[in-house]
């Protein structure tokens, strides 16, 4: 059953790339319903395997088959699934499902959709793929096939190819990511002997790395490059550009390459090989802190984004960074919770974003909009549910796996990360009201007259999702509590915690509920009044910085020229040297020994046998003296 | 007088070696080649390897005639005669020294020791009849036509015109 | 009996002779004689051995030296065959095509 679950999206794509390739110009009702059916059999699929991973705790394999076997090492592709992968496969196939019913409802009258839909089942498989993957090159398939369909689905609407500067960009920074993943199972496999994962990095419950057995410095070597590799999927600064040049694509590739995937592989890949962190200190330390600048940093630029899907993709950069923080200090349970928790909340978040978009007729401008309250009831109620669990109110899914960051945070005694973290919450508070606020709470003074008139709300097979994912955001608690317990058997902690209800938890959940609706209140004051703010904003020059993002993608577009400059031309040093530099040092050696051996040659003969005689004499001795 | 033959023997073999090698002439280097074969299988039957002697001696007489033969080949014309006519006399040569050997051999059976190789004084009387009629005097007989061939061939040689057998 | 160590001597002389010659002569015949030279030395010192040790190893071995012997001469004589079709001479310091 395992092997179906992760043949079926490669076979849906199968079958939609034939069909597109068959009959170009057709579009079909059948598609999205296959499409869904498909969704929805391997989230039932997940949850029946889930039984007895998470249930009984067991581990489920399945060969594929023998890939090398040479002498005592033996590769093999195998599929694997035990409770860390079965949870964030539950999670990727039931958000997968819901973002099929969106891309459903959302379907435009091209024909052309039909091939991204093959482009997003495929995505979809090696996603799969990566997540059962029980040996790092198999992983690695996943890894790269994932970088490839992004590659590909990114390029709806720019078929005439004279926008993709963007997509060269975003690739080539999954590709450095890459190289760190290679050199990663290379690396691996002469430290560890095996690319299994369950060798290299085994969750608690199947088996201890003993550390003490390799040096140090290879360990710390490994986890680094596994990190960059992560750091490129994931969106962590400096290289977190990719996510919001995602939201340029259609809501539902939005949502699975810029929401979905980050937390899917990134945060995956470093929980998978989560004891491998545990042994290092100087990676964690860095995990720590370039997981806190991204949280930084896509927090500062979410505030001031006019673009609805942009604020929603800097969102998920600083949740993310935030787990990664919470990675970096150890607790893996923690930061691998509030991930997953935050990608389910940020699906809702951006999916809503894209059903306001669709309503607001293709603007994704937020000066444009405003007080859809009233015409997109359904949306704006969805909308408002996922705000409340972002924010961290109490009750809602969002605020116990917040709570418990803060406490991992809190219980660590490291002052400064706690200090950013309330820092983070709070301007994460204040990025998201004010989305909330310009869009749907505020007046409807920027709407234009044609808007008003013909602002719909979405049709129904986009609402199931939302509301579907609203409910579980508002009262899945518990599922983030059944969520935690699992973690924490599986993964390797340094203080556990426990969740409910210990005296310093409820303090912290009163203090940092307080401070929300402080926080709340004073940014409805702000942006509620006048639409004056909006000016205000664009003149402030500090602000101007913001908005551009703070230049990084500037220095980061620049900084990959230069670097493409500099290995051209070490490229083009090293095949001089290959072609004429080693050629001509060869031969001026070989020329200059010659002439000095080139004496011996008299072509007498006798010289000739002169010194066939002087080799034997000098064998002859040689023998006799040994 | 084992030993006394030895000496001679090998005093004539260096001796015919020592024109293979220094003479000028390629005629005469052939020709003392001859020589020195003839005289190490007189060497080889003393130390009592006849049969080795018999195929060491056919075998590079042989050779000789093909090097001869070669060098005819290749003189240049006027010499070509002179040649031919040494070769005749190579041909005597052999006849008269090989060839007693040759005829002789299988009648020569050294024997390993003998009481009457009792040395009784170089010179003297007794001395001779043992040369002339003791168990080792085939040898003798073949190493005096050995002599007595080479006494009669090399003055023939020498006295030809000296442009006969220069190759350079 | 005669002394092992005098045969030995007389080897020996010859196969320095034999060397000289090869040395020292010009000529590809002379070259071949001074080379079967050498291989009568060894022979005879062999047939020396074979006699003053009881070895009968040695007549087995001057044997194989022999027929050697022959046989290389012979193919001296075919190479010298040869070169002449390029070079009517015998000298063999005219054949330097080899010098480098």
């Amino acid at each position: 059953m395992l092997v179906w679950m992760v043949l079926v999206p490669f076979v849906t794509a199968g079958v939609f790339g034939t069909r597109y390739l068959l009959f170009p110009h057709q579009s079909s009702r059948l598609i999205p319903i296959w499409g869904s059916l498909a969704m929805a059999g391997t989230f039932f699929c997940a949850v029946v395997l889930s039984f007895s991973t998470l249930g009984r705790g067991e581990v489920l394999s399945y060969v594929l088959g023998h890939w090398i076997s040479v002498g005592e090492y033996t590769f093999d592709l195998k599929l694997y699934l035990d409770a860390l992968s079965s949870l964030f496969v539950i999670v990727l196939t039931g958000l997968g499902f819901f973002v099929q019913l969106y891309a459903w409802g959302d379907q435009p009258k091209t024909s052309l959709w039909v091939k991204y839909l093959a482009y997003f089942h495929l995505c979809y498989g090696f996603v799969l793929l990566l997540l059962t993957a029980s040996s790092t090159h198999l992983f690695f398939v996943g890894w790269q096939g994932v970088s490839v369909c992004g590659f590909l689905l990114m390029g709806y609407g720019y078929e005439n190819h004279e926008k993709f500067l963007f997509k060269k960009n975003v690739f080539i920074s999954h590709r450095l990511g890459d190289a760190a993943l290679v050199m990663f199972i290379a690396i691996g496999v002469q430290v560890f002997g095996t690319l299994e994962f369950a060798t290299i990095s085994p969750l608690q419950t199947n088996g201890v790395l003993h550390a003490s057995y390799y040096p140090v410095w290879k360990l710390e070597g490994l986890a680094l490059l596994l990190f960059i590799a992560c750091m490129t999927k994931a969106a962590l600064f400096p290289l977190y550009i990719s996510i919001p040049q995602t939201a340029k694509a259609p809501t539902a590739f939005f949502v699975l390459l810029g929401v979905i995937l980050p937390c899917m592989t990134g945060i995956y890949a470093i929980s998978r090989c989560a004891q491998l962190f545990a042994t290092t200190s100087i990676v964690s330390h860095i995990a720590l802190w370039i997981g806190l600048m991204t949280a930084l940093f896509g927090a500062l630029v979410a505030i001031f984004q006019y673009d609805i899907k942009k604020v929603v993709a800097y969102s998920v950069i600083t949740h993310v960074g935030c787990a990664v923080t919470l990675i970096g200090m150890g607790s893996y349970a923690a930061g691998v919770c509030y991930a997953l928790t935050s990608t389910c909340v940020h699906v809702l978040l951006g999916l809503g974003a894209g059903s306001i978009v669709r309503g607001v007729h293709k603007t994704s401008d937020l000066r444009k909009m405003g007080g859809l309250k009233t015409r997109m009831i359904a949306t704006s109620i969805t909308m408002i549910c996922g705000y409340v669990s972002i924010i961290g109110i109490p009750v809602s899914s969002g605020f116990f796996s917040k709570n418990n960051a803060f406490h991992h945070v809190l219980v660590s005694g490291e002052k400064w990360v706690f200090i950013l973290f309330i820092l983070i919450a709070v301007l994460t508070v204040v990025y998201m009201t004010r989305l909330m606020v310009l869009t749907l709470l505020g007046s409807d003074t920027r709407l234009s007259l044609e808007q008003t008139q013909k602002i719909r709300e979405s049709p129904t097979l986009i609402l199931i999702p939302l509301w579907v994912l609203a409910m579980m955001s508002l009262f899945g608690g518990w599922l983030v509590f059944a969520m935690y317990e699992v973690l924490t058997k599986s993964l390797p902690q340094f203080q556990y915690v426990h969740l409910l209800l210990s005296k310093t938890e409820i303090q912290l959940g009163v203090g940092v509920t307080f401070l929300v609706f402080l926080i709340v209140a004073m940014t409805i004051r702000y942006y509620g009044q006048k639409s004056k703010m909006i000016e205000k904003e664009q003149r402030n020059a500090f602000l101007c910085g913001a908005k551009k993002h703070w230049y990084v993608d500037r220095f980061m577009t620049a900084g990959g020229s230069i670097l493409m400059r500099v290995m051209a031309s070490i490229a083009h040093v090293f095949e001089w040297l290959l072609s004429k530099g080693v050629r001509d040092a060869i031969t001026f050696v070989l020329q200059s020994f010659g002439y000095g051996i080139r004496s011996v040659a008299t072509g007498v003969i006798q010289s000739y046998i002169f010194f066939i005689l002087l080799g034997i004499v000098f064998l002859m001795v040689f023998s006799l003296r040994y | 007088m084992r030993v006394e033959l030895f000496y001679l023997i090998a005093i004539l073999c260096l001796f015919f070696s020592l024109g293979a090698v220094f003479s000028t002439k390629v005629v005469t280097s052939l020709f003392c080649f001859l020589g020195c074969v003839l005289t190490v299988t007189l060497l080889f039957v003393l130390l009592q390897a006849s049969a080795i002697a018999v195929i060491y001696m056919l075998l590079f007489c042989l050779l000789v005639s093909i090097y001869w033969v070669t060098a005819i080949v290749f003189l240049p014309k006027p010499n070509k005669n002179a040649y031919s006519k040494h070769f005749l006399h190579v041909g005597v040569f052999l006849l008269l020294g090989g060839w007693l050997l040759f005829v002789l051999l299988p009648f020569l059976q050294v024997p390993a020791f003998s009481p009457a190789e009792i040395d009784h004084g170089f010179g003297s009387a007794r001395h001779l009849v043992n040369v002339l009629f003791g168990p080792l005097r085939h040898l003798w007989y073949a190493l005096l036509a050995l002599i007595l061939a080479f006494l009669i061939s090399v003055p023939v040689l020498i006295r030809d015109n000296t442009k006969c057998g220069d190759l350079s | 009996m005669i002394p092992f160590e005098h045969i030995m001597i007389l080897s020996a002389a010859i196969f320095l002779l034999g060397l000289i010659g090869l040395f020292v002569r010009k000529d590809a015949l002379t070259l071949l004689v001074c080379m079967g030279l050498l291989i009568m030395a060894v022979g005879v010192l062999w047939i020396a051995v074979a006699k003053s040790f009881g070895e009968m190893l040695g007549q087995g071995v001057v044997l194989a030296i022999i027929a050697t012997a022959f046989v290389q001469g012979c193919v001296g004589v075919m190479l010298i065959l040869k070169l002449q079709v390029h070079k009517p001479s015998l000298q063999v310091k005219q054949f330097t095509e080899l010098k480098g």
